[in-house]
């Protein structure tokens, strides 16, 4: 039977799930300060060789698992998705960088190549990946069985529960470290709201873009927070609570400061906890 | 159930594929001729320190604010960069101010702020960096 000709639609579609891998799997390292300063001291031969290695590494999973929803199977589909892997994984990179100011306009080009090939390694890893990752969770949720979703108030519940659960998984590892203060103390309110549409944006396409099977089902749930948009700002919501208990937890925050203090660290660790409350919700 | 899954071979690129295989490539290329031009013109001479007072002294609830920028024109990266204020009257010093910068790659400018309770502009006011780590 002839394969049904590959759109641009699925293309976009290989894409945002190509950048939503790359965004899961890289953000903890994306809010670690000894990769911005070891980036910012790499010489031009050291970059030269990670890339090179994050090429081969990258070659070697997109052969088993990759970002696209057909499998590769000749070498030469390989190679040429893992050039758009790394570039991916880059991209990224240099992207959330750019949300968190780790990259400004005046950084010095040298400074910029360094964060961004060594953030790149996870990121394209993570790329390279993607399909396995996100097949996993519909996988996990028992999709494929053929099982009618939660609807209404069960599974709103149950989707607000799965963010929650998948937010802390990612946060706990940031919460406790002076990351958080370091970013919260360069963002301006009006780059804290840059911060808020990127982490509603990256949420929204993990879940509603990037996603196999569970996510045609996912739009067809019933209930009041089961629509794609009110679904995403509610796990927004949810993460920014988790990301206020967790700083809370680990005594990084007062509640009794001022919130121009508070507010901007909950914001800054809601871009990952964002990011592992969409991977949460697709576990289920 | 995924098309991975199922096993089907992959067909035929289409022009989408394409597209995105070409701006991948381009933005690769991007990346490998930066790093190469990098190592081509990289002369990885020692941080060059700088020091320089900018802009005019803001005076706030008595105390008066020192803008400095530092900037390495050198190509390596400076750790632990310290920078040190200093208001004499010619003979002795007044007051000081010292600060720290974790990291300042080459080419990179910081700005750091000091806080003097004298006026500057009545007394000699010199700003240096003083040290430095090679990371």
């Amino acid at each position: 039977m002839p394969m049904a000709e590959h759109t641009w639609t699925d293309e976009l579609k290989d894409q945002v799930r190509a950048l939503s891998g790359a965004a899961l799997f890289g953000v903890p390292l994306l809010y670690t300060m000894e990769v911005w300063w070891v980036g910012a001291h790499t010489s031009a031969a050291q970059m030269a060789l990670i890339l090179a290695g994050t090429f081969a590494t990258v070659a070697a999973l997109t052969h088993v698992a990759g970002f696209r929803a057909q499998k590769d199977v000749l070498l030469r589909d390989t190679v040429m998705d893992s050039v758009e892997a790394v570039a991916v994984g880059l991209l990224a990179s240099l992207l959330i960088l750019m949300v968190i100011r780790e990259i400004e306009p005046g950084t010095p080009p040298r400074e910029l190549l360094g964060k961004v090939i060594y953030h790149g390694i996870t990121a394209s890893i993570g790329v390279a990946l993607a399909a396995q990752f996100f097949h996993g969770y519909a996988d996990a949720g028992g999709d494929d069985d053929g099982g009618a979703p939660a609807g209404g108030a069960l599974g709103t519940l149950i989707d607000l529960g799965a963010s929650a659960i998948g937010a802390t998984f990612v946060i706990s590892a940031i919460a406790p470290t002076d990351e958080v203060p370091m970013l919260a103390a360069a963002s301006s309110p009006g780059w804290l709201l840059v911060v808020m549409a990127a982490s509603l944006l990256i949420s929204y396409a993990i879940v509603f873009v990037s996603g196999f099977s569970s996510e045609e089902k996912r739009r067809m749930q019933p209930g009041v927070l089961q629509h794609p948009v009110t679904e995403t700002v509610a796990a927004y919501v949810v993460a920014l609570v988790v990301c206020t208990v967790g700083l809370l937890t680990f005594q990084r925050i007062d509640l009794s400061d001022p919130y121009s203090v508070w507010l901007p660290q909950v914001l800054l660790l809601g871009l990952p906890g964002a990011i592992g409350g969409a991977a949460g919700r697709l576990a289920v | 159930m995924s098309l991975q899954e199922q096993g089907e071979t992959r067909p035929k690129r289409s022009a989408s594929e394409w597209v995105a295989f070409a701006i991948a490539t381009a933005l690769l290329l991007v990346v490998v001729g930066a790093v190469t031009r990098l190592w081509v013109t990289d002369q990885n001479r020692p941080a060059r320190l700088e020091a320089v007072i900018s802009g005019p002294v803001r005076v706030e609830g008595g105390a008066h604010y020192v803008l400095v920028h530092v900037t390495n024109r050198g190509d390596r990266t400076a750790e632990s960069v310290q920078v040190i204020a200093e208001l004499s009257n010619g003979k002795e010093t007044i007051e000081d101010g010292e600060q720290t910068i974790d990291f300042l790659s080459g080419g990179d400018v910081t700005e750091v702020q000091f806080v003097f309770t004298q006026d500057p502009g009545s007394a000699e006011l010199t700003v240096r960096a003083a040290s430095y780590t090679n990371p």
